[in-house]
């Protein structure tokens, strides 16, 4: 385990190489208080500890119950530890656009990786991140733990397709996708496909109009699926400005409407 | 005289600057339409009243005088900060007048188009009529569907 942690991806990002500690080290004295930058660190590193899966039985880190990919995709507690590593390892991850994008400098060219993944569940979270570095798999991971940060929820009907039509429109890239009955299929562009089967959604038509641009593609989806719950144009509350990823008011369900107008919507189906 | 155009442009405007109120003029077709809207849960309440404001005594007491001084005032919702309406068309224009008899408005009701140009009514997306029955007059779509009622459709909202 410490040879991994010295010397492995994780270790290059700057991960601290001190094996996870738990209360009990704490109390003997073995760990230093001011090691968690914040009491959620502290808390989810302890929700892994306890969850029992990745530490053997001399209270360490298991070298071979921890999967490569994910002590690399997990640098250092205190930045990437978005989400616990039970929940990580269950998500898809699908690296849509790979690029090698050039910085032109003073002292000639700087080239770097640039890459857009798609994470999601299969059950209505899903989100995209950007990551560019030197090397293509270091890109690949950081724009993985993007994308983790970025989940947020999309309201299906009956769990597999859209509530309505989607006309949307990000640049020159026209989207437009319709709900479609059990059993129909992803039958749509494949940016979208991916997208899809990251949310969970089964049963669509799509048809992109204007320019194909796969980044384009995935972020009007991604904008347009997600209804979101903050109130629009307000940034992030904070202080933040709004973003293009904000604009609209994306898919909202039958519950909510429901809710906004205060009555039930009748059931249109033909009997 | 039908055309949708006014309260249409007059409602979704006023729901996209947030307003409160709106003011739209006193007719027959206005009020059925603001009274489907209210059916439908989109505004809150209707109230007759004058261009100044919504006042049910000024209304009376402007009766005699300018017809045109006279105004239905609704109020609008919102919930969360996101207006409960978003968009309001006109669908029957004056340059291609749109009547549907009750095949067609049921098919719009159920996912397909009819008229050629006339898009699916989406979940939450209510359409007006204009019938020739004089106790149903306006209705809307899934209304005149169930009465079996065919004409004019007038506007969508949604």
């Amino acid at each position: 385990m410490d040879a991994l942690r010295r010397s492995g991806t994780a270790a290059e990002w700057g991960a601290d190489d001190t094996q996870a500690t738990s209360r009990s080290r704490r109390r003997r004295g073995q760990v230093d208080e001011g090691q968690y930058e914040t009491p959620l660190d502290e808390a989810l590193d302890l929700q892994a500890w306890n969850s029992g899966d990745l530490v053997n039985d001399f209270e360490q880190w298991d070298q071979h119950a921890t999967p490569l990919e994910e002590t690399s995709s997990l640098p250092s507690p205190a930045e990437a530890q978005t989400l616990p590593p039970n929940v990580v390892s269950t998500l898809m991850r699908f690296p849509l656009i790979s690029k090698r994008v050039v910085q032109q400098g003073g002292k000639g060219r700087m080239p770097s990786w640039y890459v857009l993944t798609v994470a999601g569940n299969g059950q209505g979270l899903v989100g995209v991140g950007e990551g560019k570095d030197t090397e293509n798999p270091r890109a690949i991971e950081k724009s993985f733990i993007a994308a983790c940060k970025d989940l947020d929820w999309v309201d299906r009907f009956e769990d597999r397709t859209l509530w309505n039509e989607i006309d949307t429109k990000w640049g020159s890239t026209r989207v437009l996708m319709r709900p479609r009955p059990m059993g129909f299929g992803l039958r749509c562009n494949p940016f979208i496909h991916q997208v899809c089967k990251a949310a969970g959604i089964k049963d669509i038509s799509a048809k992109v109009y204007g320019s194909r641009n796969g980044m384009n593609i995935i972020k009007a989806c991604l904008r347009v699926l997600r209804g979101g719950h903050a109130p629009p144009m307000m940034g992030d509350g904070v202080g933040r400005k709004g973003t293009r990823m904000d604009k609209g008011y994306g898919m909202r369900g039958r519950e909510n409407i429901e809710r906004e107008r205060g009555r039930w919507l009748a059931d249109n189906r033909l009997r | 005289m039908p055309r949708a155009h006014d309260i249409s442009a007059r409602i979704q405007n006023a729901f996209r600057a947030r307003l409160a109120q709106v003011a739209v003029p006193h007719t027959t077709q206005n009020l059925a339409i603001l009274s489907i809207l209210l059916q439908s849960g989109f505004v809150s309440s209707l109230t007759r009243g004058t261009v100044a404001g919504p006042s049910p005594t000024a209304f009376d007491t402007c009766m005699g005088k300018l017809e045109s001084k006279r105004r239905i005032w609704a109020d609008l919702k919102y919930r969360d900060d996101r207006p409960v309406l978003t968009n309001m068309a006109a669908i029957s224009k004056p340059s291609n007048r749109i009547y549907m008899d009750v095949d067609e408005i049921k098919r719009i009701c159920t996912g397909r188009r009819a008229a050629w140009i006339v898009r699916p009514l989406q979940m939450g997306e209510i359409a007006v009529v204009r019938t020739r029955s004089k106790e149903n007059r306006f209705l809307e779509a899934r209304e005149a569907v169930r009465l079996g009622l065919g004409g004019e459709v007038l506007c969508r909202a949604r």
